[in-house]
């Protein structure tokens, strides 16, 4: 402390680093319970701002978070899964024990090789081709609903979103469903290996399950590749591989199959917890939206703009560059912060209010934009919507449930789980939804 | 139990169906030919907040029309818009004049703001032709709220077809110039001094004053002038007109053909590219894409005279190629 007091804190350019932005926490509760909040004074008075904590410059502003994804050229993704907390050295020996050799993966991939890779391995999640899982995702939403309907009361985490997202995502992919419970595992401590803030003994058990996770994820994608007929994403990519082996390397391949587990894993699951939250917090939302079930699909997109589970990513700047006016080194590291973009009044109005009749809901960025814009944009709505949209259940949930809120506050499921990092995956604290209630 | 749910379309949420009820809670004449009507909702809920220079659409089944708001901003019970009949429109003003009686129900979409207060300017001139007075009397009571140094410039053909004249002199006389044609009062656009920096000048109103000002807007600073538009530059689309054309996408690798009759925006749609949209008209800015090859017949109200010499913008709603192909940033 005596040292800041002496001499003032500036950033890689020299520049004076403002006491609001050397006192902001990207791993503090506040941030993590709601970043767009914790980011509010960045919005208004400092909307790209140097952050001493982590090294990098954060990003808060619709506009500026939106032109840097467009442009991934001069705001490479190369840094979008780099381990923001260094791992000590035994860790990277752990991993290296299981063969661990995570490489590119499309999240962090430059051009041209992302683009070439992104237009092979696109088909199946255009709408079209998304359109055929409709009924299996229906049937499987009214399976776990009829087990609790008729009792009045449910954890609807435990018992629906941390179950059916991940289903859909494997049936998705083509990946057989023995040993998901592991897989889910498994993904949280690679989100808590990449955003987190892990202590040095934590570190050593999260290595130790993410290297267990490129075993496993490894060990099925052999399985898959001894008989490549079969149908999902991950068949085709590994057809794609064998057709096209420059542009779909065996090690893209293998790291995209845990690349895609996490992807499929944590956010939907997250995504969909989240949207229910944001709706039963507010009761005339959530009696708005069963009168009149046609307000689904903006529903879906109000509440991935409040509640996405994906809070930011991260760039750097191939070249000095301009952002919101601030001065960007060459090699200057930003966090563009997507949940704050979402709530930014310069392009919202009433951006604090959930509001299902918003009908530009759909320009969030919680799936980034551009290039790099989430493939599977329309797979959580699908999702959600198709849980959901079963709408004579969710008003007889909403009916039956009457007068005793608290019992449908959705009690996300613990496990342990360290605190993950700036642009982690967010889900609401148990602390936040209790206050809800 | 659970049988017979609904299906939607796999994509971005289907516009028609993001649909707000108000009530008309009442309706005044607020000059010649020009109706107040405050909404409110159904249930008595507070309604969404919103800022100066913001719209509604107003719904009654396929009649949609755009109407800035112009009541009070912390007033959260109603939505206040003014809706000048058009003699020589498409029928959706005079249908709203003929039918909103209290108590009636319609609908609303937004509100949404293409046509945002900076609130961080130093001075402001706010320049308002008839009708145009809704979003800036809206911006002038802001900016009175706010203490900010701003004039506001009002004029229109006769003192009787003028809406809100009392609440403008009561409100912002201090600052108002009032200029009537009728009593000699037609505004010297010439004699206003050109902005300097820090200085902002929004305005709304009828076509020929837009355009004027856009012209003097050539020599002031960049991004001094705002304006909003009520009505799109040309037509919509008349197939017999129109010529087919290609676009080739770089970021997605597609290749889209666009009919005669199909704007590039359900072209782009169609082909499971989701580009934002509002207006359809080419005056919000919304459904902009990026364009880097190929030129560009233009045809909205957003761009200006600089940014289409520069061929890099069009908005997707409206325009088109001039030639047979274009190739888009998608």
């Amino acid at each position: 402390m005596s040292d800041a007091a002496t001499c003032p804190m500036t950033d890689p350019t020299g520049c004076p680093v403002s006491p609001r932005a050397a006192g902001f926490d990207p791993f503090g509760r506040d941030y993590l319970a709601d970043p767009a909040q914790a980011l509010a004074w960045a919005r208004a008075q400092e909307p790209v701002f140097y952050c001493p904590e982590i090294g990098y410059w954060v990003v808060t502003r619709y506009d500026d978070v939106k032109a840097m994804f467009r442009d991934n050229i001069l705001f490479s993704p190369a840094i979008a899964l780099e381990k923001i907390t260094a791992a000590p050295p035994e860790a990277a020996k752990i991993l290296e024990s299981y063969g661990y050799a995570m490489q590119r993966t499309m999240v962090n991939e430059d051009e041209p090789d992302h683009m070439a890779r992104r237009r092979l391995l696109l088909e199946d999640f255009l709408p079209e081709n998304l359109a055929k899982h409709e009924p299996a995702v229906r049937r499987l939403a009214r399976e776990y609903m009829d087990r609790f309907i008729d009792r009045g009361r449910a954890d609807l985490v435990a018992e629906m979103f941390a179950e059916i997202p991940l289903t859909v995502a494997l049936h998705f992919l083509g990946v057989p469903e023995d040993g998901s419970q592991e897989l889910r595992k498994f993904a949280v401590a690679h989100t808590l290996n990449t955003w987190g803030r892990p202590t040095p003994e934590q570190q050593i058990e999260v290595a130790r399950n993410v290297g267990r996770f490129w075993q496993t994820a490894n060990r099925i994608l052999d399985e898959m590749w001894a008989d490549p007929t079969g149908e999902g994403w991950m068949f085709e990519t590994i057809r794609q591989h064998m057709k096209h082996p420059d542009i779909v390397p065996e090690s893209y391949m293998r790291s995209m199959m845990m690349a895609i587990l996490v992807a499929a894993l944590e956010t939907t699951a997250n995504a969909n917890a989240n949207a229910f939250v944001t709706l039963l917090q507010d009761r005339d939302v959530w009696e708005d939206l069963c009168r009149n079930p046609a307000l689904i699909p903006s529903a879906v997109e109000e509440c991935l703009r409040v509640g996405g589970s994906i809070i930011a990513w991260r760039r750097i700047a191939t070249a000095e560059a301009r952002v919101g006016g601030v001065r960007i080194p060459e090699g200057g590291k930003l966090l563009i912060v997507m949940a704050s973009a979402n709530k930014d009044e310069r392009h919202w109005e009433n951006p604090e209010t959930v509001d299902i009749y918003r009908d530009n809901a759909a320009d969030h960025l919680s799936f980034g934009y551009g290039a790099h814009q989430c493939m599977g944009k329309n797979t959580p709505g699908w999702r959600c919507a198709s849980s959901s949209r079963s709408s004579p259940a969710a008003c007889r949930i909403s009916g039956s449930f009457q007068g005793n809120a608290s019992s449908i506050c959705p009690t996300p499921r613990s496990g342990g789980r360290a605190r993950s990092g700036p642009s982690g995956t967010r889900r609401r604290t148990p602390s936040a939804a209790t206050r809800a209630c | 139990m659970l049988s017979g749910g609904r299906s939607f379309r796999i994509g971005a949420p289907v516009k028609d169906d993001i649909l707000r009820e108000v009530r008309v809670a009442a309706v005044a004449q607020e000059a010649q030919g020009i109706i107040r009507v405050d909404l409110a909702d159904p249930r008595g809920r507070d309604l969404p907040g919103w800022t100066p220079g913001a719209h509604i659409d107003l719904v009654d089944g396929e009649i949609r029309r755009k109407y800035s708001l112009c009541g009070t901003c912390g007033d959260r019970r109603h939505l206040t818009i003014a809706i000048l009949r058009e003699a020589e429109g498409r029928g959706g003003s005079a249908h709203f004049h003929d039918t909103p009686a209290p108590g009636r129900t319609l609908h609303v979409a937004g509100p949404r703001n293409h046509f945002r207060l900076d609130e961080a300017a130093d001075r402001y001139t706010l320049i308002a032709g008839g009708i145009g007075i809704t979003p800036i009397l809206a911006m002038a009571d802001r900016l009175r709220e706010l203490g900010r140094p701003y004039r506001l410039i009002y004029c229109g053909a006769t003192r009787a077809r003028m809406a809100f004249l009392d609440r403008v002199r009561r409100d912002h006389g201090d600052v108002l110039s009032l200029q009537v044609a009728d009593e000699g009062g037609r505004l010297d656009l010439g004699a206003l001094p050109p902005p300097e920096a820090g200085h902002q000048v929004y305005a709304c109103g009828p076509e020929r004053m837009l355009d004027a000002l856009e012209a003097m807007a050539a020599t002031w600073p960049e991004g001094a002038l705002h304006v909003e538009h009520f009505n799109p530059r040309s037509g919509l689309l008349d197939p017999d007109k129109e010529h087919a054309f290609e676009v080739q996408l770089r970021d997605s690798g597609l290749t889209v053909q666009v009919a005669s009759d199909q704007t590039l925006l359900e072209a782009l749609t169609a082909a499971g590219v989701d580009v934002p949209c509002d207006c359809g008209e080419g005056l919000c800015g919304t459904c902009e894409v990026q364009v880097s090859g190929g030129e560009i017949d233009h045809r909205d109200k957003v761009l200006s005279r600089a940014e289409r010499a520069e061929g890099r913008r069009m908005m997707s709603c409206c325009s088109r190629a001039k030639g047979k192909a274009l190739v888009l940033d998608l």
